[in-house]
């Protein structure tokens, strides 16, 4: 089998199609690659995650370099390199998340790791399979900017100063901060931006959890429930859904059953992402049967339906959808008021004059 | 840092430092600690990192690659030993 730029193998699958579900379907022959297709995967965006996949691959033996060739050494030595590179940037990361974890508990602020870590600890088949270029972290919704000023001990500032801080502790879904060294820590308050967040437990979300140990740390992640429904919001309200987001949902798939529905409805995930999203999984051949099942026979509510559509659009779309979805006058007012009038400092990182600001809103009017 | 003979002196046990982070790979371990500059080590580096699971001298370390390393005992404690100094260095091994 030797695939030309990105071309689909003997299997029908394209080779970041198969390394996507690398571990989770059976695998077959080892797969010849010539040296410019192995370039292309090692070239591929790190959201992606294909470089950690293809060099555990090359180490299984189901991946191989091209017969006959000198340079299958080569390329084997350039994989490894660039999956140590990415390695690097993940442990960076893991230990910027141990010094957050403890310190927002020694605030007295509860924690729960989200995504990479927690994926590459908790669910995939070897961390060293998982990359990941930030931190993520969850603390409850009414506890956003106290851990902000916590982590500014640390020396995390935000990457751009929240709209207000009211604003950001009733509205934002996080807030990136970072470090000097240049490692990034998102701050989540919530699991998605706008009204599927808002409906989202925190209380519920901090209620269970799944320990896990990085540097001697115990952290918490969420329960694998909760992870699973995560992981489908990821791959649903993503712009561009990356082998990545999809692998992560397969892997959860694994874990939880569509009979854990219930609990997870109660914590306010919505059912019509995760069949959104299960169903955007389904081609790549990897989800379990009853996943499959699940999601064929799904019922879908129509205004989730337009969420996601919205999610998947510019932030202004998403901003126009969570005004209609009816927070109740109150709320909408503070919202929009935050949105047109935001505090100096988020004006002047983001480049722009109140004046300018206020004539790009009037633009952007549906 | 302490010179080779002292850090690795046989009655000196040694220890992944609390705190110290990892991902091993076949033949490469990248370990870093606080915000330090992350370290990639390669050859017996993960054989060393897992038998450091529990602090062991140089002479333990070497005992136990012996059966999984084919190297002379001598090269192999050289290369044990150069290893240890690199951690230690670094921050991730801390000597007991």
């Amino acid at each position: 089998v030797k695939p030309q730029g990105g071309a689909a193998t003997a299997t029908g699958r394209s080779v970041p199609e198969r390394l996507e579900n690398l571990g989770l379907v059976p695998w077959g022959d080892p797969l010849e690659l010539p040296p410019a297709e192995v370039t292309r995967l090692v070239a591929s965006a790190s959201h992606t995650g294909l470089v950690a996949l293809l060099g555990a691959a090359l180490d299984l033996g189901a991946v191989v370099g091209e017969a006959g060739t000198q340079e299958a050494g080569a390329v084997r030595a350039i994989v490894r390199e660039e999956w140590t590179d990415r390695l690097a940037t993940v442990v960076a990361h893991d230990a910027l998340l141990v010094d957050a974890v403890d310190h927002l508990e020694g605030h007295g602020i509860p924690t729960r790791a989200l995504k990479g870590a927690a994926l590459a600890h908790l669910d995939e088949f070897d961390p060293s399979w998982r990359t990941y270029g930030d931190a993520d972290v969850l603390v409850p919704d009414d506890h956003l900017m106290d851990a902000v000023d916590a982590l500014g001990e640390l020396g995390l500032v935000p990457l751009l100063p929240p709209v207000r801080r009211r604003w950001a502790d009733r509205f934002a879904k996080g807030v990136t901060l970072r470090a000097d060294d240049g490692r990034h820590l998102d701050l989540h308050r919530t699991l998605a931006a706008g009204p599927l967040g808002d409906r989202l437990d925190s209380s519920a979300l901090f209620a269970d959890g799944t320990p896990f140990d990085v540097g001697g740390t115990t952290i918490i992640a969420l329960a694998a429930a909760n992870r699973f429904a995560h992981a489908c919001y990821h791959a649903a309200l993503s712009a561009t859904c990356s082998h990545r987001h999809r692998r992560d949902v397969a892997l959860l798939a694994a874990k939880v059953r569509p009979a854990d529905l219930p609990v997870v409805a109660d914590v306010g995930w919505s059912t019509t992402v995760i069949a959104a999203a299960v169903e955007s999984v389904t081609d790549a051949g990897a989800m379990p049967s009853d996943w499959v099942e699940w999601s064929a026979g799904a019922a879908r509510s129509r205004d989730d339906e337009r969420l996601i559509v919205a999610a998947r659009a510019s932030f202004a779309t998403a901003a126009r959808a969570s005004i209609r979805d009816g927070r109740g006058p109150v709320d909408t007012t503070r919202y929009l008021s935050g949105l047109i009038w935001p505090q100096r400092a988020h004006l002047q990182a983001r480049g722009l004059t109140r004046g300018r600001h206020l004539s790009s809103l009037l633009r952007s009017r549906p | 840092v302490a010179g080779h003979d002292d850090v690795t002196s046989s009655a000196v046990r040694f220890a992944r430092a609390p705190r110290a982070v990892w991902r091993t790979i076949p033949e490469m371990l990248v370990v870093t600690v606080g915000s330090a500059a992350p370290l990639r080590v390669s050859g017996s580096a993960p054989l060393v990192w897992q038998v450091l699971e529990s602090p062991c001298t140089l002479d333990e370390i070497v005992q136990r690659l012996q059966h999984e390393v084919d190297a002379p005992p001598e090269r192999l404690e050289q290369d044990v030993s150069r290893l240890l100094d690199e951690l230690v260095a670094h921050g991730s091994v801390m000597p007991q």
